[in-house]
């Protein structure tokens, strides 16, 4: 199913984009940002869009600068601006192993993390930030913790924009290791995404592809940031929490992951040690 | 022997400026669409189409259905409805068809469609298709039509077709084996992957004549079997087929051209035109067969082989296709290029519930292939001998004779020794098949021996014309496809080399049609170079007899003092005595004004040589000229800690007879080499628990890209071929075939499990090293 007889509608500003939206009611739309996803779900009919607003003009959306001890991220900033301008070097690496560097280049941050795609793999670095969110909605602009918005799914009103991400700059330069295991290419979806930082208090790590959604534990990092055992007790510790949770799919079949899991853990505790 | 200028193909212009016409660019103003409406259902009673919604739905024209009245097709057994009709058997399988005004249209109304289907729990295995109590998916196969003496259905079972190898006692020879190895495979199905997805047009002309222009390897083919579906004649039939973006045996089948004809039949003088989205190409239409095998081999304690039993179950899918053909082909080469006078080999195509299947670049023997190499791996670990040197000792030679009982002779076979010895040399296997580099990481070779004859049908012929223009150029007329396998090309280069004229004078027109040209039984099999090269061949000698008839009569010497060269026919003891093409190949004009003799057109064909079906109970039988043999090896370096690997060298050392052009032979050796690593490491049609297709697009069927790739290293071995022209050989399409079985073997080194089945992925060895899988 390809999109036609589309009406297209550009909000230049905060303030016009509740306008927008009015005009669009009535109709299904959807806010586009890179549009890999529309592409995607319109081809397979998941999906039969009326009306797109696209975001890309609001000009808080495309910030990426570092403010009052802030690191700020536009919803709408793309994948390789981000990796490209170094400003969060976690998010950086993690975001370029999401997809080809085509798509990099049309995939925006908000797009990602607000995404029907279960990965979500944006999204790692800043739940190990404590990021916050920025979102517009009915002409008001608010903001909350990124823990509370995301429970593995962004959770938002329809009409509800998400227009800043803002992270501590103090997180943003923790010592951070990525580990991303695939079935076999290097840009595919995952079987097991681990994005890590050694944080004053301890470990913190976030997952992506082990069970259905994204997720950071406590108990996990409790776990983890236990100096007194081995990378690969603390490794064997993890797993058998996530055991019961872990996926089976045509990705891999759940005791495979495990074991790549595993794996992925014990280098990432590893190294995370190095970086002491 | 090697032809001197280095060439340019004749396709190569065109494509690498992007002005090359393919299928789809074929449209014009008046074109109609059409879409077809999928089964999401792998196997059920189709009780009810619901088009309402879709007739009504804009721009709609028509909307076909399947039932009573729809044409049963199959290129040997007539099994498939053109649209599903009373049961549906797989999911993908064309319910309806919706023609509009245009592809949006068309796809909006197709997806308006709705049946009825009563599902019935599918067969998505060849072992649950072969069990006693299995639901019969064709009940009524005894009454198909069958265009093969050879094909039986078996009655009251999924089984299409089966042919049997015996070949004197191996039940006598097991005790007297120092070892016995048997193991069991299982090859999942898997996708051609071509650029191109399939397109068909066609229209019903007013002087009721049908013209078809597709995507096709085998225009003859589509009209043959369009003539039986439409109850017309052949000759009210023409078929077109310009560039082809990648065949691989897939665009053999026949399936869009015959929905667009119904389609064409339905709206008199409308253009319709087919095309499949990617996920349409990967579920609607035919993919490559499954397998499932088991085999075994025993050798004494010198490692010489004394027996082998083999059984093989060729995955077709829910229709038969060319599938039965594919199993008598892995049957008659069922040994690989080995000597084996004790073997008893049942090959049977099956019926599931998944997409049906057509032929691929190897013609089944990228899966025979794996499953006795790795046998033979398994069987030298027994012996406790080198892998090679089991292979070298048991390679078959002149005076054996074949599994089909053909007697090997240098000239129809080539040199397997030489393969081996140099493929010894060219991976420095002597240096070590399996090496511990430290860190877990293991640096491991595989081999497989490769050999190919192939199967055509017994009455495959070929023909050529060849005129001249004005200017002594001449003009090929040979209905072989253009797909990327350069067979135009050489065979323009036949005809420089034998009428002693330059390449870029020899024309060919890129698209055949079938009107036009000399019937060509179909461009696959790697038969071009044979077939019609021998056709191309007769052409070119009949247009050199010509020229030197009107230049007798114009020098006024008989015919047999003439000569030809540098684009002269001359008197061989005056050669100053000469006329040039130009001056002869439209008949001469003599110096008082008379015209004599005629305008040259040289015509030549050709038919396969002696070959004919399998003796029932022996399989005794000659099925093709000459078999192609090769050597393969593949280097790998395999993690320990996480099961992954990296493909390092691929190695192909081939007989391909005499060599025309290094370099595009070396090309497509290579090109055959990735798609059999590609199809190893990562290919696989998966389904769910109801038969669903899950891996329908590119997004989630993932072949290998470059960065993947091992480095890759060719060499040919030149034996002639004494009946081919030039004393070539085929070579196109084996580079695949050892593939598989070489990387097999390697991962199976390199880490100890028996990795019996593809595809060969990080997980599989997790499991098979885990003990739970083998074979399975």
């Amino acid at each position: 199913m390809t999109l036609t007889d589309l009406t297209y509608y550009r909000p230049e500003s905060l303030a016009e984009y509740p306008v927008a939206i009015q005009m669009a009611e009535g109709e299904p739309y959807c806010l586009y940002g890179g549009g890999s996803e529309i592409l995607s779900m319109a081809r397979v009919g998941s999906i039969r869009p009326r009306a797109l607003i696209d975001i890309k003009s609001i000009p808080e959306c495309r910030v990426l600068q570092q403010k009052d001890g802030q690191i700020v991220l536009g919803g709408a900033a793309t994948l390789s601006e981000i990796a490209e301008s170094g400003i969060f070097p976690l998010l950086g690496t993690t975001v370029s192993r999401i997809a080809d560097h085509t798509n990099q280049c049309r995939i925006t941050l908000a797009g990602n993390v607000c995404g029907t795609i279960q990965y979500r793999e944006a999204v790692l670095p800043l739940l190990l930030s404590d990021a916050t969110v920025r979102t517009f909605l009915r002409g008001q602009t608010s903001d909350r913790p990124l823990a509370e918005a995301f429970d593995g799914r962004f959770r938002r009103a329809p009409e509800e924009l998400v227009v800043q991400f803002l992270v501590p700059a103090e997180a943003a330069g923790f010592p951070f290791v990525h580990v991303k295991r695939t079935r076999g290419d290097k840009i595919d979806y995952p079987m097991a995404t681990i994005a890590a930082v050694r944080a004053p208090e301890g470990l913190r790590l976030a997952f992506s592809g082990v069970k259905q959604h994204p997720f950071r534990d406590a108990a996990l990092e409790k776990i983890a940031s236990d100096a007194a055992a081995t990378p690969s007790a603390r490794a064997d510790a993890i797993l058998a929490q996530l055991r019961e949770g872990a996926l089976e799919d045509q990705a891999a079949r759940r005791e495979y992951r495990l074991f790549v899991l595993r794996e992925a853990l014990v280098q990432t505790l590893t190294r995370l040690e190095a970086e002491a | 022997m090697q032809m001197a200028e280095k060439i340019i193909r004749k396709d190569a212009p065109d494509k690498v400026t992007g002005q090359a016409k393919y299928a789809l660019d074929y449209l014009t103003q008046d074109t109609v669409f059409a879409c077809a409406a999928l089964s999401d259902t792998a196997y059920g009673s189709l009780r009810l189409v619901d088009t309402q919604a879709a007739r009504r739905s804009e721009g709609v024209l028509t909307v076909l259905t399947g039932g009573e009245g729809m044409p049963r097709t199959g290129v040997l057994l007539q099994d498939r409805p053109i649209l599903a009709s009373g049961t549906v058997r797989y999911a993908g399988e064309p319910i309806a068809l919706v023609v509009a005004q245009t592809p949006e249209q068309a796809r909006r109304a197709a997806a308006l469609v709705r049946w009825d289907i009563s599902p019935m729990r599918p067969v998505m295995d060849v072992s649950e298709a072969l069990a006693t109590d299995a639901p019969i998916l064709h009940p009524d196969a005894a009454n198909y039509a069958v265009l093969a003496e050879d094909i039986k259905p078996v009655a009251g079972t999924n089984i299409a077709a089966e042919f049997r190898i015996r070949k004197g006692d191996p039940a006598s020879k097991w005790a007297g084996c120092a070892a016995v190895a048997e193991e069991r495979f299982f090859l999942p199905p898997s996708y051609h992957a071509f650029m191109e997805p399939r397109t068909a047009m066609a229209q019903l002309r007013a002087d009721g004549t049908l013209w078809i222009l597709a995507s096709t390897q085998a225009p003859f083919t589509v009209r043959h079997l369009a003539a039986l579906a439409l109850d017309m004649d052949d000759g009210m039939i023409e078929v077109e087929a310009p560039y082809v973006g990648g065949g691989y045996g897939g665009k053999s089948a026949v399936q869009l051209e015959l929905m667009a004809a119904l389609a064409a039949r339905a709206l008199p003088g409308r253009r319709i035109c087919l095309t499949n989205s990617r996920e349409q190409d990967m579920t609607m239409s035919p993919g490559r067969m499954g397998m499932r095998a088991v085999i075994r081999l025993g050798a004494d304690s010198q490692g010489m082989l004394l027996a082998g039993e083999m059984d093989f179950s060729v995955d077709a899918g829910a229709y038969a296709d060319i599938a039965p053909n594919m199993a008598k082909a892995v049957a008659v080469d069922c040994t690989g290029p080995y000597a084996l006078d004790d073997l008893a080999c049942n090959a049977r195509c099956v019926y599931t519930n998944h997409t049906y299947s057509t032929a691929y670049r190897g013609f089944g023997h990228e899966s025979c292939t794996f499953c006795v190499e790795r046998t033979l791996d398994v069987l030298a670990e027994m012996l406790g001998m080198d892998k090679l040197l089991l292979r070298e000792k048991n390679l078959i030679a002149p005076g054996s004779t074949t599994p089909t009982q053909v007697e090997v002779t240098s000239s129809n076979m080539g040199d397997p020794a030489a393969c081996v010895s140099r493929l010894r040399a060219l991976m420095d296997w002597d240096a070590g098949d399996r090496i511990d580099l430290g860190n877990g990481i293991v640096r491991a070779k595989g081999v497989s021996c490769l050999w190919k004859t192939p199967n055509p049908s017994t009455d495959a012929s070929a023909g050529a014309v060849i005129t001249f223009n004005d200017d002594g150029s001449a003009n090929l007329q040979v209905a072989v496809v253009e797909m990327g396998n350069g067979g135009i090309t050489r065979l323009c280069r036949m005809v420089s080399e034998k009428l002693r004229m330059p390449y870029d004078r020899v024309h060919a027109h890129p698209m055949v049609n079938t009107r036009v040209m000399p019937k060509y039984w179909k461009t696959v099999a790697s038969l071009s170079s044979y077939l019609a090269g021998r056709a191309v061949m007769d052409a070119a000698e009949d247009a050199l007899l010509q020229l030197k008839q009107n230049a007798s009569l114009a020098l006024r010497v008989p015919v047999e003092d003439l000569e030809h060269g540098q684009e002269r026919i001359y008197v061989r003891h005056q050669p100053k005595f000469c006329l040039g093409y130009q001056d002869l190949a439209l008949g001469v004009v003599l110096p008082d004004g008379n015209a004599v003799g005629r305008e040259v057109v040289g015509r030549g064909s050709s038919v396969m040589p002696h070959i004919g079906p399998l003796a029932e109970d022996t399989g005794k039988g000659k099925t093709g000229h000459s078999w192609t043999v090769g050597a393969q090896g593949v280097e790998v370096e395999w993690d320990q800690k996480d099961d992954t690997y990296r493909l390092v060298n691929a190695v192909t050392v081939m007989d391909v007879g005499t060599v025309l052009d290094q370099e595009e032979t070396c090309a497509m050796v290579r090109g055959g080499m990735s798609m059999g690593l590609s199809l190893a490491r990562s290919e696989a049609l998966l389904y769910d628990g109801e038969g669903f297709p899950l891996t329908s697009s590119l997004r989630t069927y993932k072949p290998m890209h470059i960065g993947e790739e091992p480095h890759y290293a060719v060499e040919l071995i030149a034996t002639p071929q004494l009946d081919a022209p030039f004393g070539t050989r085929s070579f196109s399409e084996h580079g695949i075939i050892g593939m598989p079985a070489a990387l097999g073997n390697a991962l199976s080194t390199a880490s100890g499990a028996h990795l019996n089945a593809l595809p060969l992925t990080p997980e599989s060895i997790y499991f098979a090293l885990a003990g739970k899988e083998n074979g399975q």
